[in-house]
C-alpha cells in the first residue's frame, strides 16, 4: 500500500510540473504589462524596470518558469493587483468557507442520492421510481447559476424562509451560519446528487441481479434485509469512487455558487478578480483549485482500497 | 468529464449489417427524440430573424421592466428589450459555440491522441502527461484561466472551451488507435511499406471514427454549459450579443426588484438546450450498452 502511495505520488509530480507550466504560460499570455498594472501607468520607467528586476520578468522566458517555481515551492502566488495582498494569504483567508460550501454540498448531494436511489433501483417499474430515474437528467442540465436564481427567488424573497445570500462566520453565529448555507449548499450539491443518484441506480439495479442476491432472497431474506445487509453495501462502492470527481465539481461550481450567494469563498475571489482585472489573483486560485483537485482525487483513490478489499495495489 | 461516456462511445452501435442506417436508428425512438428536439432548437436559431418578434439588441428605456403580457411573451428587460426575441437569438451564440469548441476539441484532441498512440515512446509519455495535466483542472476553472488570460470576448471562450475538450477526445483516440495499432490490417499496410501518415489517414482514422462521433455529441452539453457560464462570469459573450449566460447575470442584478422574467427565459432556455443534448446523449449511451438497454 506504501508502494502505491509512493508511486501514484510520483506520478503525480510530472503532471503537477505540467499544471505549473500551463498556469505560467496563461500568466505570460495575459496581455498588459504584469509591473504597470501592479505599479499604476503613472509608474515612473526606473521603479517599472526596478519592479520587472524584482519580479525577474527582465530575464529570459525560462528562467522566468523557474524562479516563478521557486516562488511557488516557498508559497508565494504572486501578489494581488488591486489589494497588494499576497495571494497565497488571500486564499487561504477564504479556504476555510469553501470547504465548509462543499462538505455541506457533498452531503446534501448523498442525502438526497442515497435514498432516491434506492427508490429509483427498488421501484424501478413505479411512478416513484420512474420520476427518481429520470431527476439525474435534470439535476445535471440545471446550471448552478440558474438554480441558485430561483432559489434566492423562492426561499430567499418570495417565502422569506432563508437568507438570499450572505455569510456569518460559525464561531460568532453556528445557527445563523447554517441558515445562510442551505441554499448555496444546495445550489451547488445539485449535480453531485444527479450524478451520485444515476450511479447509485445503476449500482443498485445491476447488485440486485447478481446471483449471491438471487440466494439470499432464495434462502427466504426479508426483502429489506437482502437490500441492507447485501445489495447496499457492494452497491455503493462505485458511489463514493466518483467523490473525487465531485470535489472538481464542487471547486468549479464554488466560482458561480459563492459569486451569486455573496459567501466568501476561493471563488468569490476569484470572480472579483476576474471583474477587476486582478490575473494573478484569478491564476493562483486555479492553480491551487487544480491542486486540491489531484490530492482529493489521490486520497480517493487509496480510500478506495479499504473501501472495496477484493482491490488490491500490491 | 463522465469516464462512463468515455468508456461506452468506445462501443459502435449494434447493427444489422445491410439495414440501412435510417431503419437501424428506428430501433432507438429515444435517439430520434433528442436528435428531433436538437433539430427543432437548431432551426429555431437559424430562423431567429423571422421567429424573434423584435429587434433583440435594440433599446427602449421607455418600455423596461415589462413584466410577462400579450405585446412581450417574457417580459422585457432592465433595456426595454423583448426578452423572448434575446432568448431566440441567444440560441445562436450557444449553439455555435457548443460545435466550434468541440470540433476545437475533437481535432487537436484526436490528433495528439492519434499521434501519441501511434508513435508510442517518449512522444506518447509526454503528450499523455501534458493531457493529464490538462485533466488536472477542473473544467471550467481551466475555461476561466484562459479566457481571462486572453481577455474576455467570445472567440476567446470558444478557444477555452475547446482546450478543455481536447484531453477528452486526445484520450479516447489514443486508447482506440492501441487497438487498431496491432490489428492486422495497419500491420499488413507496415509490411508493404506504407508511409505512416498515408496508413493513419487510411487505416486508423476510419476505423476509430465513430466513438469519437458519439463523444462529440456527448461533449457538446459540456460546451453550452461551459459557454453559458463563462458569460455568465463576463468573460464569454460581450453586450449587446444576446447570450443566456450574460442576460442570466443582469437578471441578478434585478432579483430583489422582483423582476423575475429577466431570469426564467435564459435560464430555461439552457436547462432545456443542454437537456436535450444530455437526454440525446443518454439515449446513444443506452443504445451501445446492452446491459443498459435491458433496463
Amino acid at each position: 500500500m506504501t508502494t502505491y502511495i509512493l508511486r501514484r505520488l510520483a506520478l503525480m509530480l510530472p503532471v503537477a510540473v505540467m499544471v505549473t507550466i500551463i498556469v505560467f504560460v496563461l500568466i505570460r499570455l495575459t496581455p498588459g504589462d504584469p509591473a504597470l498594472a501592479y505599479l499604476g501607468e503613472e509608474a515612473s520607467p526606473e521603479s517599472v524596470v526596478a519592479f520587472r528586476h524584482q519580479l525577474g520578468l527582465d530575464q529570459p522566458l525560462p528562467v522566468q518558469y523557474l524562479v516563478y517555481l521557486g516562488n511557488l515551492l516557498h508559497g508565494n502566488l504572486g501578489f494581488s493587483i488591486k489589494s497588494h495582498e499576497p495571494v497565497l494569504q488571500a486564499i487561504l483567508d477564504r479556504f476555510p468557507a469553501t470547504l465548509e460550501l462543499g462538505f455541506a454540498s457533498l452531503v446534501f448531494a448523498l442525502a438526497v442520492a442515497l435514498p432516491a436511489g434506492i427508490i429509483s433501483a427498488v421501484r424501478k417499474d413505479s411512478a416513484t421510481g420512474l420520476v427518481a430515474g429520470a431527476l439525474p437528467l435534470f439535476g445535471v442540465s440545471l446550471p448552478n447559476f440558474f438554480l441558485g436564481i430561483l432559489l434566492i427567488l423562492v426561499f430567499g424573497l418570495y417565502l422569506r424562509l432563508l437568507p438570499p445570500g450572505g455569510f456569518t462566520s460559525f464561531p460568532d453565529d453556528p445557527l445563523d451560519n447554517l441558515r445562510h448555507l442551505v441554499l448555496p449548499a444546495i445550489s451547488l450539491g445539485t449535480v453531485n446528487a444527479a450524478i451520485s443518484l444515476r450511479l447509485m441506480r445503476s449500482s443498485l439495479l445491476e447488485t440486485l441481479a447478481q446471483d449471491y442476491v438471487r440466494t439470499a432472497r432464495a434462502k427466504g431474506l426479508a426483502a429489506r434485509r437482502v437490500l441492507t445487509r447485501h445489495a447496499l453495501r457492494n452497491a455503493l462502492i462505485p458511489v463514493a469512487t466518483v467523490v473525487g470527481i465531485q470535489v472538481g465539481l464542487v471547486l468549479e461550481g464554488a466560482f458561480v455558487t459563492e459569486t451569486i450567494f455573496a459567501w466568501p469563498g476561493i471563488g468569490r475571489l476569484a470572480v472579483n478578480g476576474i471583474f477587476q482585472r486582478d490575473y494573478p489573483v484569478v491564476q493562483g486560485a486555479v492553480l491551487f483549485a487544480a491542486l486540491v483537485f489531484m490530492f482529493a482525487s489521490l486520497l480517493v483513490d487509496i480510500l478506495y482500497v479499504y473501501l472495496d478489499p477484493r482491490i488490491s495495489y500490491s | 468529464m463522465s469516464t462512463s461516456t468515455l468508456e461506452l462511445a468506445t462501443a459502435s452501435l449494434p447493427a444489422r449489417p445491410g439495414a440501412p442506417f435510417a431503419l437501424r436508428l428506428g430501433r432507438y425512438p429515444r435517439i430520434l427524440v433528442g436528435a428531433g428536439f436538437i433539430l427543432l432548437l437548431s432551426l429555431a436559431a437559424l430562423l431567429a430573424p423571422v421567429l424573434a418578434p423584435y429587434n433583440p439588441v435594440d433599446t427602449h428605456p421607455a418600455l423596461a421592466y415589462r413584466p410577462p403580457g400579450a405585446a412581450f411573451l417574457l417580459g422585457t428587460d432592465n433595456l426595454g428589450r423583448d426578452v423572448i426575441s434575446r432568448v431566440i437569438w441567444g440560441a445562436r451564440v450557444s449553439l455555435q459555440v457548443g460545435f466550434i469548441s468541440v470540433t476545437i476539441g475533437l481535432v487537436v484532441g484526436a490528433t495528439l491522441g492519434i499521434l501519441a498512440g501511434y508513435r508510442g515512446g517518449w512522444t506518447d509519455t509526454l503528450l499523455m502527461r501534458f493531457i493529464d495535466a490538462l485533466l488536472a483542472f477542473p473544467a471550467i476553472l481551466l475555461a476561466i484561466a484562459i479566457t481571462s488570460a486572453l481577455g474576455p470576448k467570445l472567440e476567446n471562450a470558444v478557444i477555452a472551451i475547446g482546450v478543455v475538450n481536447i484531453p477528452i477526445f486526445a484520450r479516447l483516440a489514443r486508447g482506440q488507435v492501441l487497438q487498431v495499432r496491432g490489428a492486422e490490417y495497419v500491420q499488413a499496410a507496415r509490411v508493404a511499406g506504407g508511409r505512416a501518415w498515408r496508413i493513419v489517414f487510411r487505416h486508423v482514422v476510419p476505423n476509430i471514427a465513430n466513438p469519437l462521433i458519439v463523444q462529440a455529441t456527448l461533449t457538446i452539453a459540456l460546451a453550452i454549459l461551459a459557454e453559458a457560464t463563462l458569460s455568465f462570469l463576463g468573460l464569454g459573450t460581450q453586450p449587446p450579443t444576446p447570450s443566456w449566460g450574460f442576460d442570466l447575470n443582469v437578471a441578478r442584478g434585478y432579483l430583489v426588484n422582483n423582476f423575475w422574467w429577466m431570469a426564467i427565459g435564459p435560464g430555461t432556455a439552457i436547462l432545456l438546450t443542454v437537456m436535450c443534448f444530455n437526454f440525446l446523449g443518454d439515449a446513444i449511451r443506452d443504445a451501445l450498452d446492452p446491459r443498459l438497454r435491458q433496463r
